[in-house]
């Protein structure tokens, strides 16, 4: 890198301009305290815009300088035009080979790369070599995040939305992307299930034709979510249930049908019958539980008198 | 057919067929070295099914013509020869498995019909009791009236007594089927939907009404019938709609020349969904009540299929007890609460017997050996 030590004058940067923030960190105090002992070891990397400077990497510090009331700073400026690939480049690796970027900070970094690189395979090129993910089906995904709002970033950042379900979330209507965002971190659920919620609001949602967010406003929705007692897991449980329900009217009658046999059946812990998947074959399955022989003749026992029950046969038929 | 290009593989640009065949479309056209290059344009594009149906491709069948069809595992198939005539379709169904099935989607017809009459008559003369079709990788009637690959058949099938060609299309092309002497060795087969479903899910073909005529004209003819209820498509009063269709078949030809009437619900592999999601974004047939089934693939729900088709067995029975209904890859306890029986009760013990018995009443086949 080209660049020359100056000392530059606090109020000629441009602390506004964001352009090559990568970083998603904000904290200062502690970088503030450090730079109050000891200086700034690591000069940040400017770039001049006419008469100011901007800011390529080092956002932290000279916010912390300013803060601390410095009037000026020791900076690396680089000679290169004020929106380049050069100084992206910079910006990205600055951080990038320093410490394990965070998906955000991934996505600005990859959405940077794409102001100066044309196709998906130019942009991949670059960032492989930015010790970010090369691999070009992530990037246009990284590319996706790094447009979403803000509120949706931060719940991938807080890990209340996994990167999947905002990349579906991405492809609705933009008036219903936050609500639906916040109604599924509200629930505190893993991938998979917010996967599946979001699956089976959109689906119910086009196939009655009913608006996403009179959906989510529905009564058996509000009720689960204002009710005071369960656990968000809880919520998301029942809420789940319910919408599953919706969704498959019919499979979830015959799974009802079968649990309610089950429970006229009064199984004993030791013996478990498991029905076909879905219904769809005809094969149903026994397990047994057993830890000695006496055990398994008492199975047997118990087994028959299963058989011979008629809800049994009733199940099968 | 609508295409924008025609690429021609270097191997049959020099074959009478080919020539002919270019001569009557008056499209722009390439010969091409590299077959490559061109399932790249296709695979790189940005909708590589739309893509695939805007060119077309001239090339070799370097495999067998004959193949057997692949079913499924679990589920009763019914036993029918495809004979690989090209491959995917310039008709668009939401439903249509093709999208997902050719790496990548592309239109593509066999020139080299000389290795296909070849090897058909090979397959004459084992005097095998078959069922061939053109219409499993394709619509069998879209190539006409640029090849003659199909009056070809129906001639070639005509000579013989041992086999039946059955042609299934969703287009009215039989123009040049009216001049055939087919000795009734072909079938002629619609696949039939109900008025709504053709209107938003069956883009580009022939309505219902066209179809009908169209079958009725061979009937006329001479030609046996068939008609394929495949995908049946649930929904708000589609039982209705599907009882209308049946009457308006049976407005239009006589029962007793229909060899037989099959009903498949409409069944998809997993990524097939994505694809109809982003083309038809108005479809709304993916998402009935689905679960996976047997084979990987995603059905109704099973009572929700064999109520459907126990209503349209009925229906069909109004008209006429005798024609032969069957399922397409549905299990035993389906054809029993649809059918009444299941393949093996049936006096002809399977299903694909069970058709042959048809093929052989309605197609005088007498000079065959049954397998
Ligand atoms: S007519 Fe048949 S082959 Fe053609 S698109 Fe429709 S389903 Fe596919």
């Amino acid at each position: 890198m080209q660049c020359k030590i100056e000392e530059i004058e606090l109020k000629k940067i441009d602390i506004n301009d964001n352009y090559y923030k990568i970083t998603t960190n904000d904290e200062i105090d502690e970088i503030s305290r450090s730079i109050h002992e000891i200086g700034i070891i690591n000069p940040p990397v400017l770039v001049q815009d006419k008469q100011k400077f901007i800011i390529v990497s080092g956002f932290r510090r000279i916010q912390a300088a300013v803060k601390n009331n410095f009037s000026h700073i020791q900076a690396k400026t680089i000679p290169y035009p004020k929106k380049s690939i050069e100084c992206a480049k910079i910006a990205i690796s600055d951080n990038s080979f320093q410490r394990k970027l965070n998906l955000i900070e991934q996505a600005s970094a990859i959405k940077l790369l794409t102001f100066f690189a044309a196709t998906p395979k130019e942009i991949a090129d670059i960032a492989s070599k930015l010790n970010l993910p090369g691999n070009i089906s992530i990037i246009e995904k990284l590319a996706i995040i790094s447009r979403s709002d803000k509120i949706i970033q931060d719940f991938i950042l807080s890990d209340q939305l996994s990167m999947t379900t905002a990349l579906l979330i991405e492809k609705l209507k933009e008036k219903h992307k936050i609500p639906i965002a916040r109604f599924i971190q509200s629930l505190h659920v893993g991938l998979n299930i917010q996967r599946e919620l979001f699956i089976l609001l959109t689906e119910i949602s086009f196939r009655e034709n009913i608006d996403l967010l009179e959906l989510l406003t529905e009564k058996f929705i509000t009720d689960c979510l204002n009710d005071d007692n369960p656990e968000p897991k809880q919520k998301a449980v029942q809420i789940r249930k319910l919408l599953r329900i919706r969704r498959f009217p019919e499979l979830s009658k015959a799974e009802s049908n079968f649990f309610n046999c089950m429970k006229k059946l009064k199984l004993d812990p030791s013996i478990k019958l498991n029905p076909p998947k879905d219904f769809e074959s005809t094969t149903y399955s026994f397990n047994l539980f057993f830890n000695s022989y006496e055990e398994l003749l008492e199975c047997q026992r118990k087994l028959d008198t299963v058989i011979e029950n008629p809800v049994m046969k009733k199940i099968i038929e | 057919m609508k295409i924008s290009k025609i690429f021609i593989d270097q191997a049959v640009s020099k074959l009478p067929e080919t020539i002919s065949f270019i001569s009557k479309l008056k499209i722009p056209s390439s010969i091409v070295t590299d077959t490559n290059q061109l399932y790249e344009i296709v695979s790189h594009s940005e909708d590589p099914v739309t893509t695939g149906k805007d060119l077309l491709f001239l090339t070799e069948n370097k495999g067998t013509f004959l193949k057997e069809c692949p079913g499924t595992s679990h589920y009763t198939c019914c036993g029918y020869k495809i004979l690989h005539i090209g491959s995917f379709c310039s008709m668009d169904c939401s439903y249509c498995i093709l999208q997902v099935y050719f790496h990548p989607p592309i239109l593509q017809y066999y020139m080299n019909s000389k290795k296909l009459f070849d090897e058909l008559r090979q397959h004459f003369s084992s005097k095998k009791l078959s069922r061939i079709g053109t219409g499993e990788f394709t619509d069998s009637l879209i190539w006409e009236p640029m090849s003659d690959v199909t009056e070809k058949l129906v001639v070639e099938f005509s000579k013989q007594k041992a086999a039946v060609l059955e042609l299934k299309t969703k287009t009215v092309s039989i123009q040049a089927l009216s001049r055939l002497p087919h000795n009734r060795k072909t079938i002629l087969s619609w696949s039939l939907n109900t008025e709504s479903i053709i209107q938003s899910e069956e883009k580009k073909t022939a309505s219902l009404s066209a179809r009908l005529k169209a079958a009725a004209e061979c009937e006329a003819l001479g030609y046996p019938l068939a008609f394929h209820f495949d995908p049946l498509i649930i929904y708000e009063r589609c039982e209705k709609d599907y009882q209308e269709v049946i009457k308006k078949i049976f407005n239009h030809v006589s029962p007793e020349n229909i060899v037989w009437i099959s009903l498949g619900s409409f069944r998809f592999i997993p990524s097939l969904k994505p694809i109809i999601q982003k083309r038809f974004q108005q479809s709304k047939i993916i998402y009935g009540e689905f679960i996976t089934g047997l084979d990987g693939k995603m059905r109704y729900f099973k009572p929700l299929r064999i109520q459907l088709y126990q209503k349209i067995v009925s229906y069909i029975r109004n008209f006429s007890p005798d024609i032969l209904v069957y399922l397409c890859m549905e299990d035993d306890e389906v054809w029993k609460k649809s059918l009444g029986f299941t393949p093996s009760e049936h006096e002809c013990k399977s299903l694909p017997r069970m058709l042959d018995q048809k093929a052989i009443q309605h197609c005088n086949l007498y000079d065959y050996i049954q397998e």
